[in-house]
């Protein structure tokens, strides 16, 4: 969503990162959650998810307001319905975040091995010579 | 919100010394920097709520020109508290990465086919650990799905 702010478009890392807090904000409340996981199965009309979620009306399309500014659910309306589906890009970009720390470990685990030799190899020779 | 990592190696050595690398300021100093930077370890006090705390320093004198370019420090310190220590088995440490927290949990078992490390790196949002993020990997693996 970072990517409508062009000043914010040329630092991929701060998109992501951008993406991420407003993702993980926006999903701290588990009532949010619960909405997330049911549009995880298919979209939905309001009025289908509040007859599923134990708070009135204006409490389902306040937590969808904040879910939509958050840039993780869209709306389009058909007729006289609004109905509401899940975006793709907040979780994308999560992933993408933390793939970047498993890059981070795979690296790191490159030389842990290799010192890891090194000391398996010393202790060896060590008790070879005792 | 929860979105996890997990990464699994087997290794031949002893258990001791594995553990070692991974929990001691001299250990970890030797490996932990990724390629083109150098680790130092000020503290660990390995304890439940005990501090680990390291600077990481760009070695690579590309690497400190490009950051400097960038106006990123070429240099910059890591504290992180210790959650879980059992040694030689269990490591787990929470890392700040913003507003955000960054889990890093390590354990290793002794099998027939050597030492085996999981290592787990989650991140979480203050409120959103343990029962909260449950199921929720599956769900977002299940929407990756659908997308491709």
């Amino acid at each position: 969503m970072c990517n409508e702010v062009p000043r914010l478009n040329r630092d991929t890392r701060t998109c992501i990162y951008l993406t991420v807090e407003l993702t993980l904000q926006a999903l701290v409340d588990p009532r949010r959650r619960e909405i997330v996981q049911i549009l995880l199965e298919e979209e939905q009309v309001v009025g289908d998810l509040v007859r599923r979620l134990p708070i009135a009306q204006s409490g389902v399309s306040r937590h969808l307001r904040i879910l939509k500014d958050a840039g993780l659910v869209e709306s389009r309306t058909e007729g006289q319905r609004r109905v509401y589906s899940l975006r793709a890009e907040p979780f994308e970009k999560l992933s993408e975040w933390v793939a970047q720390y498993r890059r981070l470990w795979e690296s790191r685990l490159g030389n842990f091995e290799v010192e890891l030799q090194r000391r398996t190899s010393a202790l060896t020779a060590k008790n070879e010579e005792s | 919100m929860d979105e996890r990592q997990v990464i699994e190696r087997v290794w031949q050595a002893p258990i001791d010394v594995i553990w070692e690398l991974w929990t001691s300021a001299e250990g970890i100093a030797s490996w932990f920097g990724p390629r083109g930077f150098a680790v130092e370890v000020e503290e660990i006090d390995l304890k439940a709520g005990g501090i680990f705390r390291y600077t990481m320093r760009a070695t690579d004198p590309e690497k400190i020109a490009g950051m400097e370019k960038q106006g990123r420090p070429s240099s910059w310190a890591v504290v992180s508290t210790i959650t879980e220590v059992d040694p030689p088995h269990k490591f787990v440490y929470d890392s700040p990465m913003g507003p955000e927290t960054m889990t890093t949990s390590v354990e290793f078992s002794e099998g027939p086919a050597g030492v085996k490390m999981v290592l787990v790196i989650t991140a979480t949002k203050d409120g959103m650990t343990g029962g909260a993020a449950m199921g929720w990997k599956s769900s977002l693996e299940r929407f990756a799905e659908r997308l491709t």
